[in-house]
């Protein structure tokens, strides 16, 4: 089938499609893009959005209730009993984790892919993931009952002076999602605050430039700030691709490490990883279609990106598929009859239905995909997204619920069906999903300002071939009396112009200067004589004593603080300890990545005189800007007006002392 | 400032006397380990047999990794590693040959699986509810079904671009870029049955669902070493080394220290389920592989392709240094060795492993048979796909 779909696609041979097709259509130009998602935020909300909220709100609130509910009454009001003790909730729990990943994988492994059309979609995706965990969260916090215990949790001895079991897989799990929720909520943010200095430059009440002031940091686009800022992106990106890995592996483990059939098989680790990211690209798709068009911007998030995404989909559609089938085959090739009868009854038992929803969902839907003609039919694919949402969630429930429903007794089979609690619980988690996502898009771009920026053809320093020429008649802003003149400031025009000023300030002999951008421009440190950010070393640092610290700490309670022999494993092992390693490491060296970056850059900070100019306004919307001051010794008011002059600065100002 | 100015000359080539000496060489040392070989095999069979089928393995893993990079290079439409995509054609044009060089495992097929010996009954539990599958009819109808889908994708993966060289016709990249999907699905399916076939039926009592994929990630670090170290032999050539820069050997390096990263995922996945789950039926592989001398060997596998290569080549300077890159490829390919032998070898050998001449001399025949082979397809072609219509991107590729 796939061999004639593949012809169909062949005949016409049409050279234009190896062009690389711009990412985004239309002229969008640095204003443009500024004005165009800053106005989503800034404008009053759209008609629909208040019902919306309204029912998510509902929603949130039925969820709240039945949390109540269920923590005055006990776990039993849930259809949860022997032997199916694990329903709903965990279903809803790997449901939601799995949503996320597409977010990381979006930001930061397409980022290290240099997938360039990921730039207007991360943020959204990145709000997903964050959202999509904080739901996730919920079900096990519930699960555990008694919640005022869920601090046992916490590495520290108890009420009972007993430790946590870092043998445990669901202790792994706490480490991962939270580990994960945190470095999300990082590397979002971070992408964030040169936006959220771009609303506050916008901003027209007071009450807007003091939440988007603190908010972005004291963030001014400086080329030495860039330059740390990428590196610390780029890290965080290269950190946070193995903790995505590492989650869906963790959540696997819950399964895979015990000795249940249809649980424990080898290949779940990197099997969960596929389905996770493929549920979450469902996910993306469900919202991106509706937002594109909701809001306007399908100039910025094109076919283009939709068609790219459905691509994605289908591979990772084929990867389940590959370990749906190893599964299979696996099971009957072990001999194992408790193996061999656990799949046959996941496919013809009393669960038949969830089975083939989940193959017919998960396998055979994407499959669609190879026609490059539905890759680009938004509402279509809208349609499919939904079945992959659908079919991912019965993944869940299969694996979880027809692996426990028939025990190896038959006197302790079971059937789970499950209750209002149940219901209410999962529909509310959607509630709350919704609801901080039509927080989110009230309050912070949906789509990267800057990262968007960069894929405009101007944003090349070399993309200019003739510089702008220099204005003619612009008033002299030096003081006429001859007092100190501590810098100046100029506007340039476009990147290519501010790069090639920075390279004459530099043959001038200026080394403090400083270059201000909307988006960091590439080759401008070089141009500039910065060098190389002193980031590396210090998140390296950070990480390996992170490692040391889980290992060494662990290690100690095993076997001397509190030795307990659980599973028959040795009270020295290091295996069970490899989870909550890896996830310290990836934390400390995340926040060794954030926090460094901006200790270097010296935010936040309150106040500088650059922000006192009006027209600075423009640096973080379509301003380029220069600045000469007397911390280099060379400075002379009159040569350096000169050299800006020259080199195509306009708007020269007179800068305050510090 | 741009780089496409100064490389305006693509028209790389071995020098043909060159090729021509080194292939009598080559030539000289194949027969000469083919001779050891069979001595080998006429008085230690089992032996020879066995490191046979290591050898095998390991030029095999590489020549099918070649063909996971060059049809995921046309699937994502790459242009960065069109100057370095030669390197992987080359290797993948061997992979027609492959299925002459599984004759002797055929012959040897009571020696090696124990599934297909006499006793066999005895010796294992549950071979008998798996004859539907480990029965010797089958098992060749399936390495020839390997054979000529293998033979067919390189054939369909780098035949365009050998055309297109010739007519610069885009047409053969789009037909390139409409294999590599269906070629990914099959390469995966029966890349999978093969490493079920011939290494996890080694010990037919055994199962593990994710093997295909482990056997994957060590084929794909295998061959992306040998890549890498065949650019930098070819970066010998001023002119290539012109072509071929440091930004190309950073990504390189950035994809060996990924895969590598997820070789040791894999692995450890499936080391740690099994460890964890402690069933025996399960364990005993583990415990043949991890206990006496044999574990000494795993502690080796373990740090040799991951610690080592993971230290070496996590700084960016590393990845762009040709000495550390290259070390570090060379380095991975001996212990990609050693993780086949350490899978495979314990079967024979439980007490421990043996030094054998026979080990290297299979593994010689294999480099200098694959060695001479590549030459042979790389003589008298560009070693640059001149034509391809992204050379340009590639030529003038920076890393951000």
């Amino acid at each position: 089938m796939t061999q004639a779909v593949v012809t169909h696609e062949a005949e016409p041979t049409r050279p234009e499609t190896l062009e690389r097709q711009p990412i985004m259509t239309g002229t969008p130009t640095c204003a443009s893009i500024t004005e165009q998602v800053c106005a989503i935020v800034e404008r009053p909300a759209s008609a629909w959005w208040m019902p919306a909220f309204s029912v998510s709100t509902l929603l949130l609130a039925l969820c709240g209730f039945a949390a109540l509910y269920l923590i005055t009454t006990g776990v039993g009001v849930w259809g949860l009993n022997s032997p199916v003790g694990w329903a709903f909730d965990i279903t809803n729990f790997v449901f939601w984790v799995g949503i996320g990943h597409a977010g990381t994988l979006i930001s930061a492994i397409l980022l290290l892919f240099r997938q360039r059309w990921r730039n207007s979609i991360n943020r959204f995706a990145e709000a997903m993931t964050i959202f999509a965990v904080a739901c996730a969260g919920l079900f096990p916090l519930i699960h555990v009952g008694r919640i005022w215990m869920v601090w046992f949790l916490a590495p520290v001895p108890n009420a009972n002076a007993i430790w946590p079991n870092f043998r445990s897989p669901l202790l792994w799990d706490v480490f991962a999602v939270s580990t994960y929720a945190t470095v999300s909520t990082l590397f979002w943010f971070v992408g964030l605050v040169p936006d959220f200095a771009t609303l506050r430059d916008r901003a027209t009440t007071p009450l807007k430039r003091w939440s988007y002031g603190i908010l972005s940091l004291g963030w001014r686009g400086s080329a030495r700030h860039w330059l740390n800022y990428e590196t610390a992106y780029l890290l965080l990106a290269g950190l946070s691709t193995p903790l995505v890995l590492s989650v869906h592996t963790v959540v696997s483990f819950d399964f895979a490490t015990s000795v249940i059939p249809g649980w424990h098989t080898t290949i779940f680790p990197p099997y969960f990883v596929a389905g996770a990211i493929f549920s979450g690209f469902g996910m993306v798709l469900t919202l991106m279609i509706p937002a594109r068009q909701l809001f306007h911007f399908e100039n910025l998030v094109t076919d283009r990106h939709l068609d790219f995404m459905c691509q994605v989909l289908m591979a990772t559609g084929m990867i389940v598929g590959y370990a749906y089938a190893m599964e299979f085959f696996t099971a009957w090739y072990s001999a194992n009859p408790y193996e061999q009868f656990t799949f046959i009854n996941r496919a013809l038992g009393p669960y038949w239905w969830a089975y083939w929803i989940m193959v017919s969902c998960n396998v055979l839907t994407p499959q669609v995909f190879w026609f490059k003609s539905l890759r680009n039919r938004p509402w279509f694919i809208f349609g499919i997204s939904i079945l992959v949402n659908v079919g991912m969630w019965f993944e869940r429930f299969v694996i979880i619920v027809t692996s426990l429903h028939r025990d190896f007794l038959p006197s302790s089979w079971g059937y789970f069906i499950p209750t209002w609690v149940d219901f209410a619980q999962f529909i509310g988690s959607f509630g709350l999903f919704f609801t901080l996502f039509l927080l989110f898009i009230r309050v912070a771009p949906m789509i990267t300002i800057f990262e968007v920026k960069t894929l405009l053809p101007e944003a090349d320093p070399h993309s200019q071939r003739e510089p702008t020429p220099p204005v003619e008649g612009e008033a002299d802003p030096l003081p006429t009396d001859g007092s100190f003149v501590p810098g100046l400031l100029a506007r340039y025009e476009s990147a290519s112009d501010l790069y090639a000023a920075c390279k004459k300030a530099k043959a001038a002999g200026y080394k403090h200067f400083d270059a201000y951008s909307p988006f960091p421009i590439h080759g401008l440190e070089k141009a500039m004589g910065l060098g190389k950010s002193k980031l590396p070393p210090m998140v390296l640092v950070a990480g390996v004593s992170g490692a040391l610290l889980a290992l060494v700490g662990m290690l100690w309670v095993n076997t001397v603080e509190y030795p307990l022999i659980t599973a028959g494993k040795p009270y020295g092992a290091i295996e069970p300890l490899i989870p909550i390693v890896f996830e310290v490491t990836i934390l400390f060296s995340a926040f060794a990545a954030v926090l460094g970056m901006f200790a270097l850059n010296g935010l936040p900070r309150y106040h500088h005189r650059v922000f006192e100019k009006e027209i600075f306004k423009r640096s973080m919307d379509d301003g380029f800007f220069l600045m000469l001051d007397t911390r280099d010794h060379c400075f002379d008011a009159r040569e350096a007006l000169k050299l800006m002059r020259e080199s195509g600065g306009r708007d020269v100002c007179v800068l305050d002392r510090k | 400032m741009s780089k496409t100015d100064t490389v305006s000359d693509v028209n790389v080539r071995l020098d043909p006397a060159h090729v021509a000496r080194a292939r009598v060489i080559l030539g000289g040392v194949f027969l000469g380990a083919a001779a050891l070989s069979a001595i080998g095999w006429l008085f230690w069979a089992q032996s020879f047999y066995v490191s046979y089928l290591i050898g095998f393995l390991f030029a095999l893993s590489i020549a099918l990794g070649a063909l996971f990079w060059v049809l995921i290079h046309h699937l994502v439409d790459a242009a960065w590693s069109v100057v370095v995509r030669r390197p992987m054609e080359f290797l993948t044009a061997s992979l027609p040959y492959v299925g002459i060089f599984f004759m002797p495992i055929v012959f040897g097929m009571g020696w090696i699986f124990p599934w297909a010996g006499a006793e066999v009954d005895v010796a294992t539990h549950f071979v008998p509810e798996k004859r539907a599958f480990l029965n010797t009819p089958f098992f060749l109808l399936r390495a020839v079904f390997y054979f000529v889908v293998w033979a067919y994708l390189a054939r369909r993966a780098i035949a365009p671009s050998w055309r297109q060289d010739e007519s610069g016709d885009v047409g053969e990249t789009l037909s390139l870029r409409r294999i590599a999907p269906v070629g990914l699905i099959l390469l995966g399916v029966t890349s999978t049955f093969a490493s079920i076939d011939w290494i996890m039926s080694l010990e037919p009592d055994w199962f593990s669902t994710i093997f295909g994929v482990y056997f994957w990630s060590g084929a794909i670090v295998a061959s992306l070493s040998m890549i890498t170290l065949m650019v930098l032999c070819l970066r010998q050539i001023p002119k290539y080394h012109a072509i071929v820069t440091e930004e190309h050997l950073h990504d390189l390096g950035k994809l060996l220290f990924g895969f590598v990263v997820f070789w040791a995922y894999i692995a450890f996945s499936q080391y740690f389920l099994i460890w964890y789950a402690n069933i025996p039926e399960e364990t005993v592989w583990y415990i043949r592989r991890t206990e006496g001398p044999w574990g000494l060997i795993a502690v080796a596998v373990g740090i040799g392709n991951f610690v080592v290569p993971f230290c070496l080549l996590l700084r960016r300077d590393a990845k762009r240094s040709v000495w550390i890159l290259g070390f570090s490829a060379a380095w991975l390919l001996g212990f990609h060795w050693l993780d086949l032998y350490w899978q495979i070898e314990p079967v024979y050998r439980p007490e421990g492993p043996v030094f054998s001449l026979l080990d290297i001399v299979n593994v010689v025949l294999f480099l200098s048979a694959g060695a001479w082979m590549t030459l042979g397809v790389a003589d008298g072609r560009s070693l640059v796909p001149k034509q391809d219509p992204r050379l340009q991107e590639s030529l003038a590729f920076e890393n951000v």
